[in-house]
C-alpha cells in the first residue's frame, strides 16, 4: 500500500460518503463488488472507514490546542511599537520566531522559502521606530564589518538587504549553541579545555582585529559553543571598524550601550576604544570560566556610579577567588580540591589572566592573537609572556631608577606614553592592518625592555642612551612602516629637543619631515606638524630668524587644515610665540601668547597645567612690554592652576611664584618645548 | 467603502483591508502578503485581550479570536462573499504558520532533529495536545498532502481546525450545503487519521 492516496481522494469521496451511510454488511458487500475492478481503491476505502470509525475526537479541539503555552504567551505578548511579526516576510524570508532584542534591532529565526531549499537562519532586522539615520548607519557598518569577516569561528553572514518598508536586514549563520559559561557548566569541561576554548574565542576576534574590526561587547552570551563544541563569536552588533579619519572613530563610552560587566575601564570611562579593549573582555570571559564568577560586581545605577566603581575595582587572582568563591561551577566541592584548583591557576594562568584584565589598555596584551598565543603557550607547559609584568614593571622601575634624573627620565617616560598613543592611532589610522600597531607597541615595549636591567647586563642606561637606541630600533624595525617611522622619528625628535639634544633633534626632524613630505605631500597636517617639530630644533639652535619665518607660516596652514585650537595647532602657536620673543617681536609675541591662551581656554573647560604654563609665558612677554598689572594677572592665574594641579613643590609652580616675586626682567628663556618643560 | 466606526487606533484603515482582500483575490501575491500580516496583527491583538482578561492561555478561543478579527478588520461593513472568502483563508494561513512554526520549533528542541516520530500512540497514554509537536507536524504534512489530493476537502479542514469556523459559517462562505461540510469534513478527517496512523510508508499501523 502507498502512502498517499494516489491522487485517487477526488474518486474515493463520492463512494466513502455512500458507504458511510450503509450499515456495516452492506458497505462490506459494496467494497467487495468495486475490489473486483478497482482494488487499490477499495483499499483505500476500506482504510478510510476504518480511520473514521477509529478517529474518535480527533481534530475536534482545534489547533490551539497544539500550540505551546509559550506561543499563547508569544501571541499575547505586548505588541512592541514596529516590532515585527511571525510570519511576516522580509525579502525571501519568513520569520519564524524571535531570538532576541539587541540595541537597535530584533534577532530572528527565520526560514528562506524560494523554492530551492528551506534553511534556517538568524535574521537581524532593525526595528521600526528606532531607525534614526545614526542608529541606521551603525547597523549599514556592522554589516559591512560582518562581509569582511570570514572565520570559522565567527558566525558567518549570509546575505542582507533592505526590506520592503526600507527597513535594513542582514542574516547571519544561525548558530545552534549556549553561552560558552553554560556549556562548561553544564558539560564539566576542564581546565585545559576552558582554556583552549577562550584561546580559540581569542583567535577569533585576533581575525576580526586583522580586519580592523574591534568586537566591543564580548561576553559569554555572544560566545556561543555549539553541539559539536566549537566557538562561535556572535553579534558585531557595536563593532566599530577602526579606520578612516581619527575624529570619527574616537568613540566615547557616552553613546553607546555597554556591558557593564564585561566592557573595559575605557568603554566606561569614555576613553579610547583599542584592540585592547576586546583583550580585557576575553579576560573577564576567562576570569568567569575559571572561578565560576565574574571578576568583580558593578552596578550600573548611574554611570558616574560605574565610572567611581572602575576608578576603585581590584580584581582577586583566579587562584584566590577559587579559594574564596562559594559555588564555583568547576565545582571543587571539598576544600582539597579547592585548593588543587588554586594551585593549578597561581602563577601562569593567573598572570595571564592579571594581563588580559590590566586598567592601562597598554599593559594588557597587545592584542587578542598575543593572548591566544600565550594561553597555547601555556597549554604546552612553555613559559608565558605574562610573566612578569612587562611594561608597567619595567616603566615603573625605569622610572625609580631615574629618580635622580627625575624630570628629565619621567618626561620621556609620559611623551613616550604619549607618543605610543599617538602613533598607534596614526597607525591604525594610516594602516589597513591592524598588525600594525601591535607592532608599534610591541616596539615601544621594547624599548623599555632594554633599559630592564636583566636585559641590559645590569647597566645604568641614560635616557640619551634609551633614546638613541629607540632611533636606531626605529630605523631598523620600522623600514616597512614609513608612515609610523616617521611619526615616531617626529616624536624622538621632539623629546631630544626638551633634553637639549638639538643635533639629534634636528637630524630626526629633518628625517621626519622629509618622510611625511614624501608620503602626504606639502599640505598635509601632517608634514606641517612635523615643519613645526624641525622650526623648533632650529629655534634651540640659534636660527631663530628661520624659525620665525617658518613657523609664522605654518601656523595659519595649520589653522585652516586642523581648526584654531587643535592641540597641533597649539604647539605650532607656542612655538611661534618663543621664536617671535627670540627675534624680539615682542608686540606680535604678546598677540600670540593671548591667542594661545585663548585656544586653550577653548580647548578645555576646566584649566590645565598646559594653560598655565601658557599664562606664566603670556605674564612675561606681557612684564617685558611693561604692563606689569596684566602681567601679575597672568601669573596669578598661572599659580593657582600649578598649584591646584601639580601641587606646591612642583618645579613650575615655583618657577611661577618666583617670577611674581622677582618681576624677573629677563626675556623669554631657551625657546624650545614651553608648553612642556618650564 | 465609508464607515461609521470611530476610528480605531491600532487597527489597520478599513479601506486598506478591503482594497488588500480584493487585491488577494485578483491573485497579488503581495496583498496577500500584506493581507496575512495585517490579519496576523489584528488577531494577536485580540488574543492578548483574551488572554489578559483569563491569565490562562487555555482560555484562548480560535473561534471568537477569528470572529473578533473578522468584525474589527470589517469595521462593521458588510463584505462579500468572496472578501470574506480570503479573509478566512488568511486566518487560516496565519494560524497554521504560526502553529506548525511553534511545533516545529519545539520538536527540534525536543529531538535534534532529522528523525520523525508520528505519536498517535500516545493518545491513548494521555499526553496533552500541547506535548505532542511532532503529531500537529505530521498533521500540517497530511493537510499539504491532502491539498494536492482535493483542495475543497484541505480548505474545509484549514477553517474548521485553524479557524474555529463552525460548519454553518464555511457553508455560507463556500455556497455549498451544511451537509456537504459535514461529509467533507469527515472523509477529510478520515484521510488525515489514516496518514497519521502510519508510522511510515512500509509499515502500516
Amino acid at each position: 500500500m502507498t502512502e498517499s492516496a494516489d491522487g485517487r481522494m477526488r474518486e474515493a469521496a463520492p463512494l466513502f460518503e455512500e458507504l458511510a451511510e450503509r450499515t456495516p454488511a452492506e458497505a462490506e458487500a459494496r467494497l467487495e463488488e468495486i475490489r473486483r475492478t478497482d482494488e487499490p481503491l477499495a483499499d483505500l476505502l476500506r482504510e478510510l472507514l476504518a480511520a473514521e470509525r477509529g478517529a474518535g475526537d480527533f481534530l475536534e479541539d482545534g489547533a490551539l490546542a497544539y500550540a505551546s503555552p509559550a506561543l499563547a504567551r508569544e501571541l499575547a505578548a505586548p505588541d512592541e511599537s514596529g516590532a515585527a511579526r511571525a510570519g511576516e516576510w522580509i525579502g525571501p524570508y519568513v520569520l519564524v520566531s524571535l531570538l532576541g532584542r539587541g540595541g537597535m534591532g530584533e534577532v530572528w529565526i527565520a526560514e528562506r522559502k524560494d523554492g530551492q531549499f528551506e534553511q534556517q537562519v538568524a535574521l537581524k532586522l532593525l526595528t521600526r521606530g528606532t531607525d534614526s539615520e545614526g542608529v541606521r548607519l551603525r547597523f549599514l557598518q556592522e554589516r559591512q564589518v560582518l562581509a569582511g569577516l570570514e572565520h570559522p569561528h565567527i558566525a558567518r553572514l549570509l546575505d542582507g538587504g533592505t526590506a520592503a518598508d526600507g527597513r535594513p536586514y542582514f542574516v547571519l549563520e544561525l548558530v545552534h549553541g549556549e553561552a560558552i559559561t553554560a556549556y562548561c557548566r553544564r558539560l564539566r569541561v576542564s581546565l585545559e579545555d576552558r582554556l583552549r576554548l577562550v584561546a580559540t574565542c581569542a583567535e577569533a576576534v585576533a581575525a576580526a582585529h586583522r580586519r580592523l574590526v574591534v568586537h566591543r561587547d564580548i561576553k559569554p552570551s555572544n560566545v556561543l559553543v555549539d553541539e559539536q563544541g566549537q566557538v562561535k563569536l556572535l553579534d558585531f552588533e557595536i563593532a566599530k571598524v577602526l579606520s578612516e579619519e581619527p575624529d570619527a572613530s574616537l568613540t566615547r563610552a557616552d553613546e553607546r550601550v555597554l556591558t557593564p560587566g564585561h566592557a573595559a575601564p575605557e568603554q566606561i570611562l569614555g576613553e579610547l576604544i583599542t584592540t585592547a579593549t576586546d583583550v580585557y573582555a576575553l579576560g573577564t570571559v576567562l576570569y568567569e570560566l575559571l572561578t565560576g564568577s565574574p571578576p568583580f560586581e558593578r552596578s550600573s545605577a548611574s554611570a558616574a556610579l560605574l565610572a567611581s566603581q572602575v576608578e576603585n575595582e581590584t580584581i582577586e587572582r583566579p587562584s584566590r577567588a577559587v579559594l574564596s568563591a562559594t559555588a564555583p561551577d568547576a565545582s571543587p566541592q571539598t576544600r582539597r580540591d579547592k585548593r588543587r584548583l588554586s594551585k593549578r591557576l597561581a602563577g601562569d594562568v593567573d598572570a595571564i589572566v592579571q594581563k588580559a584584565l590590566r586598567r592601562e589598555p597598554e599593559r594588557r596584551y597587545a592584542g587578542a592573537e598575543r593572548m591566544a598565543e600565550d594561553i597555547r603557550r601555556h597549554l604546552a607547559g612553555e613559559r608565558v609572556v605574562a610573566r612578569p609584568d612587562t611594561f608597567g614593571y619595567r616603566a615603573r622601575k625605569f622610572v625609580r631608577r631615574h629618580s635622580a634624573g627625575g624630570a628629565a627620565a619621567a618626561l620621556i617616560f609620559l611623551s613616550l606614553l604619549g607618543g605610543l598613543t599617538a602613533a598607534i592611532w596614526q597607525a591604525r589610522v594610516a594602516s589597513a592592518n591592524a598588525r600594525r600597531a601591535e607592532r608599534v607597541q610591541a616596539f615601544l615595549i621594547g624599548i623599555f625592555q632594554g633599559s630592564d636591567p636583566t636585559h641590559s647586563r645590569g647597566e645604568t642606561i641614560t635616557a640619551r642612551q634609551l633614546l638613541a637606541d629607540g632611533t636606531r630600533r626605529i630605523e631598523m624595525d620600522l623600514r616597512s612602516e614609513p608612515e609610523v617611522q616617521a611619526a615616531l622619528y617626529d616624536t624622538v625628535s621632539q623629546i631630544e629637543v626638551s633634553l637639549g639634544d638639538l643635533p639629534d633633534a634636528r637630524t630626526l626632524a629633518e628625517r621626519a619631515l622629509a618622510q611625511r613630505r614624501r608620503l602626504f605631500g606639502e599640505d598635509d597636517a601632517r608634514t606641517l606638524s612635523s615643519r613645526v617639530t624641525l622650526a623648533d630644533v632650529l629655534s634651540g639652535l640659534g636660527e631663530a630668524k628661520a624659525a620665525m619665518r617658518e613657523l609664522q607660516e605654518v601656523v595659519p596652514k595649520l589653522t585652516a587644515a586642523l581648526g584654531a585650537d587643535h592641540v597641533e595647532t597649539i604647539r605650532a602657536k607656542e612655538a611661534l610665540t618663543s621664536a617671535l620673543g627670540n627675534n624680539s617681536q615682542l608686540d606680535e609675541a604678546l598677540a600670540m601668547a593671548k591667542e594661545l591662551v585663548a585656544s586653550r581656554r577653548r580647548r578645555s573647560r576646566a584649566p590645565t597645567p598646559e594653560l598655565a604654563s601658557n599664562l606664566a609665558l603670556l605674564g612675561e612677554l606681557q612684564e617685558n612690554t611693561s604692563r606689569f598689572g596684566e602681567a601679575e594677572k597672568s601669573y596669578r592665574e598661572a599659580i593657582v592652576i600649578f598649584e591646584r594641579s601639580l601641587g606646591p613643590n612642583d618645579p613650575r609652580t615655583a618657577k611661577a611664584h618666583g617670577a611674581l616675586g622677582v618681576r624677573s626682567q629677563e626675556v623669554v628663556p631657551g625657546g624650545v618645548g614651553l608648553g612642556c618643560v618650564c | 467603502m465609508t464607515q461609521r466606526l470611530p476610528p480605531q487606533g491600532d487597527g489597520t484603515p478599513p479601506g486598506e483591508i478591503t482594497d488588500l482582500l480584493r487585491a488577494a483575490e485578483a491573485g497579488d501575491a503581495k496583498a496577500s502578503d500584506s493581507l496575512f500580516a495585517a490579519v496576523y496583527a489584528e488577531m494577536r491583538r485580540i488574543a492578548r485581550r483574551q488572554l489578559s482578561a483569563s491569565g490562562r492561555h487555555a482560555d484562548l478561543d480560535t473561534t471568537e479570536l477569528v470572529h473578533e478579527a473578522y468584525l474589527k478588520l470589517s469595521h462593521g461593513a458588510p463584505w462579500t462573499i468572496r472578501d470574506r472568502y480570503h479573509f478566512y483563508a488568511a486566518t487560516a494561513r496565519a494560524m497554521r504558520q504560526v502553529i506548525v512554526d511553534d511545533a516545529r520549533r519545539r520538536f527540534r528542541g525536543k529531538r535534534g532533529s532529522g528523525q520523525r516520530a508520528i505519536a498517535l500512540d500516545d493518545v491513548a497514554g494521555g499526553l496533552p495536545l500541547s506535548e505532542r509537536p511532532e503529531e500537529l507536524l505530521a498533521l500540517d504534512e497530511a493537510l499539504t498532502l491532502l491539498e494536492s489530493e482535493d483542495p475543497e476537502l484541505a480548505r474545509i479542514v484549514e477553517w474548521r481546525f485553524f479557524n474555529g469556523l463552525s460548519v454553518e459559517d464555511i457553508a455560507r462562505t463556500l455556497e455549498v450545503s451544511e451537509r456537504t461540510v459535514k461529509r467533507h469534513w469527515k472523509i477529510a478527517r478520515a484521510f488525515l487519521f489514516r496518514q497519521l496512523s502510519r508510522s511510515g510508508p512500509e509499515t502500516p499501523a
